[in-house]
């Protein structure tokens, strides 16, 4: 068989050296590359329109030089160099079978994220020739191609002194609705992504709310930094417990969004775990692998990100962000081990670790967040190493009081293939934590070995009083090592997307009459398939 | 308070003593106790028909004792000496709420639940006390009732010189069907509970294939023991690769349970790991609690306890039980981390971690088991220490192919108050043990220890050719400390009733219209109320 491939090609250099001079003049000043799809079922290839296109315009040659090689499996990419004049550049990607759909047991959408994976890889394959620009076959699903590509993009070099240049990415096909949008998610996570990658001298808890300014600000988000006083008026002395061993000034981030008419609608509560840098405290950590405690304000790096996207859809709901920000360093008046402090919301709570920190700022957090009389409350955090072994990366952990929210979350994770799997929320955990020691509640619990991630969850509920809430343990989804293909290695910003479609979602139950009114027809058709879960 | 309630304690000793006296006379002969169930809502107790009986019985007596103290909370037990000539020890036990029933955020009957909880606390009550008997009310549930005070009647004392006695558990009424059928619930968690406490140097592989003999021949279900030849004919590597460094020989074990009077019916397969000690072999675990794995033949166990269920409530079904037994010790000749082994599939596995051994006796024995083409096939097993950080033993974590197998289990889980839990069987993680480096699967994840539950049970899916096959990772309920009041401290015996139940549930659905007549009314009570998730 070797011989025999290779006798093929021998075949050709003559036709091919012709083909490629020519190019070689027409691309050295535009430098362009596009990214096409295929279609495999069993060894036969089908081409998608944009593939079509650029192989009659190019009178065959895709089909020609895609022969060198076997049926392109899906999630691969084959460069063909000189197909065109007009295309010199085309990274051929396998999508698979066509009329894939959702998938019962994957619980996603195959199609979705058929073509983020295959996407992806074409843009990876193109990267390094130092193309200046990449178009993008939609593949039939504009959104997905666009999430693959700038997901796939994303590089963070903010602190390289010799930053690469990255190709310009658009749509082939003009005025692609589904493209914006999909560009408008994968920016969002990619926000999260560099908040969550940024160094912890760097990204303080003051910077942090700098960033959310310079992010959301533009888009009429109201971005409110509270300081250490106004904490101490509302005795969130659970949260101030945290920052006590850290020398910089920690903040309470309140961001606000109104994209619904009638301001005084109840708002959807997003809060976020924004612990810049998790040493342990005095509980300290052991010291492999510490540095990833950076992206210990992954959840805070979500909210901002979800909110991002809400706002640059203009979502016709209200959302409230809550952040509180801090360090957890073992300084000299550090919170030890024993120590027990009175919550926001009358709870005493024994701190029995002092890493066991995440519950503690958002105890406060989400008392302060309840007060709100939130419609629905959603908390994302970094907050267990039982979530990594539990679920790995493969999805986020949840814990949830609500039916709705459950179905709905869920369905957001089928949308963007970043899914979520959920926990149990049961008296046989939560009387552990509450049972326990010398205060109201502990924050560890009394099996801590066991189910430390549903210990923590029944943590978190001793502090919510909203029916409708769901808190999301994102640590196991917080790095990418090569898990997730279109996401590349690094911190993740997951689940940014799913929170989103969720808002989304959620926007549509809220009040779906009003809405259906008015509303652009790619989104009633994305409504009526999902409206069955929510409603 | 505390002065008045002294004082009516004051008003009263005349009559108590001479009360007591009377019965002293009559009691130091029988030594009879009874528990009985009051509900409570606030603060007000309600007796059941049971109490009633015994209040009207003893002219008001136990209205009269129960004054002495507060409303009687769920799950409380309070002892009464002296009640009446007939009933002269009367353990009161609260049942909290009268009307409970499933709740959807527990996923349990909180009902039976309850009752179980509190004739436990009755039983403890009375421990000690040296009684000849105790008469259980059956508060509305025998069942439930029965399965509560024998399960908190279980101690393994065979290995003790001196045994304590344990007074004969009946019921109240007469003839309580629900209480046979929880007597026997119950025996089979116990036999299991039995199984697992006894110690590795008695319960060798032979001598459990010999305690399977002694607790199923009897009911009639066959008892095949298997020797090394015959699974070094069958090319079982994966199984022998694990006996490998033990001085013990394996037996694999097949247990045939003919139910059904079409005997060529296909089977329900229940597959048990069997390792019945794990030292982790040359991956040695840390000496600290390593005498629990002397319980790491639980998957076996639960499997011997629900075919003895099955058998002895004679379910219209046939079951065959795999059980592979064998130690994993680290001896001379033992396994290497490195090796590689074929499976009797044909698949090749590189063993990477020589504990994680589970899955590799269950390659071989799910393999064997598919080819008895069941329809579904069930396997249990103490298999990851990832499982107790994720779920601890609040729950079972179950992978499962099929909806219905899933329904069926949930649902079983509901009713027998011993719940399972879904965990993804997703491609993300089948990509982690398939990407082996030398051979077609690795028996540790990649990306190890994330998500190790769901690696090792895509590694599983790997052996198996079964539409409905459900995998239950017990080691987060393997042992009891205090979680479940009435199960007491040790080796829990979980999942036998769960399973058990499921195969019920199972041999309605295989043919509901066959069996729903000459049924038992109270089964199609019980069946009705379930053939809406199973069918």
């Amino acid at each position: 068989m070797a011989f025999v491939r290779t006798s093929k090609i021998f075949l050709r250099p003559h036709a091919l050296s012709q083909i490629r001079s020519v190019r070689f003049c027409g691309t050295s000043e535009r430098k362009a590359g596009v990214i096409v799809g295929v279609y495999s079922h069993e060894t036969e290839n089908t081409f998608t329109d944009a593939a079509a296109h650029i192989n009659n315009q190019s009178s065959g040659n895709l089909v020609r030089l895609m022969q060198y090689g076997d049926s392109l499996k899906a999630g691969k990419s084959r460069v063909l160099y000189g197909v065109s004049e007009e295309f010199p550049v085309v990274a051929v990607v396998g999508l698979g079978e066509q009329n894939l759909s959702y998938d019962p047991i994957e619980e996603r959408d195959e199609s979705k994220e058929a073509i983020r994976t295959a996407v992806a890889a074409g843009y990876r394959s193109l990267d390094g020739l130092g193309l200046k620009s990449i178009q993008v076959d939609p593949c039939g699903d504009g959104e997905a191609a666009a999430e693959g590509a700038l997901l796939a993009a994303f590089k963070y070099q903010d602190l390289k002194s010799k930053k690469k240049e990255s190709p310009s990415v658009t749509c082939l096909s003009q005025n692609d609705q589904g493209w914006t949008r999909g560009a408008t998610f994968a920016e969002g996570q990619n926000i999260a992504r560099r908040l969550m990658e940024t160094p912890a001298n760097i990204l303080t808890p003051t910077n942090f709310a700098q960033e959310a300014v310079n992010c959301l600000e533009g888009l009429g988000v109201e971005v409110m930094p509270r300081t250490y006083e106004w904490a101490k008026e509302r005795n969130m002395n659970a949260f101030l417990s945290v920052t006590r061993g850290s020398g910089e000034p920690p903040v309470f981030l309140e961001l606000t969004y109104r994209g619904k008419r009638f301001t005084d609608d109840k708002p959807l509560a997003i809060v976020g775990k924004g612990v810049t840098f998790d040493t342990g405290g005095i509980s300290l950590k052991p010291s492999s692998n510490m540095d990833k405690m950076r992206a210990d304000m992954g959840g805070a790096a979500c909210t901002v990100g979800s909110i991002f996207i809400a706002a640059a859809l203009g979502l016709p709901i209200n959302i409230k962000g809550f952040i509180p920000l801090c360090e957890n360093m073992p300084g000299s008046i550090a919170t030890k081990p024993g120590d027990v402090v009175v919550a926001s919301n009358g709870k005493t709570i024994q701190i029995d670790n002092t890493d066991a920190e995440g519950r503690l700022i958002l105890a406060d957090a989400l008392h302060y967040a309840s007060q709100h009389s939130p419609r629905a409350m959603i908390n994302m955090a970094t907050l267990t190493g039982a979530m990594v072994v539990s679920l790995g990366s493969g999805a986020t952990g949840v814990f949830c009081n609500s039916k709705a929210v459950w179905e709905a979350m869920h369905k957001a994770g089928t949308v963007t293939g970043d899914r979520v799997w959920k926990m149990p929320l049961w008296k046989h955990y939560s009387s552990q934590v509450t049972d326990f020691g010398l205060a109201d509640v502990h924050n560890l619990g009394k099996h801590s070995k066991d189910a430390g991630s549903i210990l923590a969850a029944a943590f978190l509920q001793e502090f919510v009083s909203c029916d409708h809430w769901m808190h999301m343990d994102i640590a196991g989804v917080m790095e990418n090592k090569d898990e997730v293909s279109y996401l590349g290695k690094g911190m993740s910003g997951r689940p940014t997307r799913t929170v989103a479609t969720f808002a989304e979602l959620y926007s549509i139950r809220a009040d779906w009459l009003v809405n259906v009114q008015g509303c652009p027809l790619m989104y009633i058709h994305r409504f009526l398939e999902i409206v069955k879960y929510v409603c």
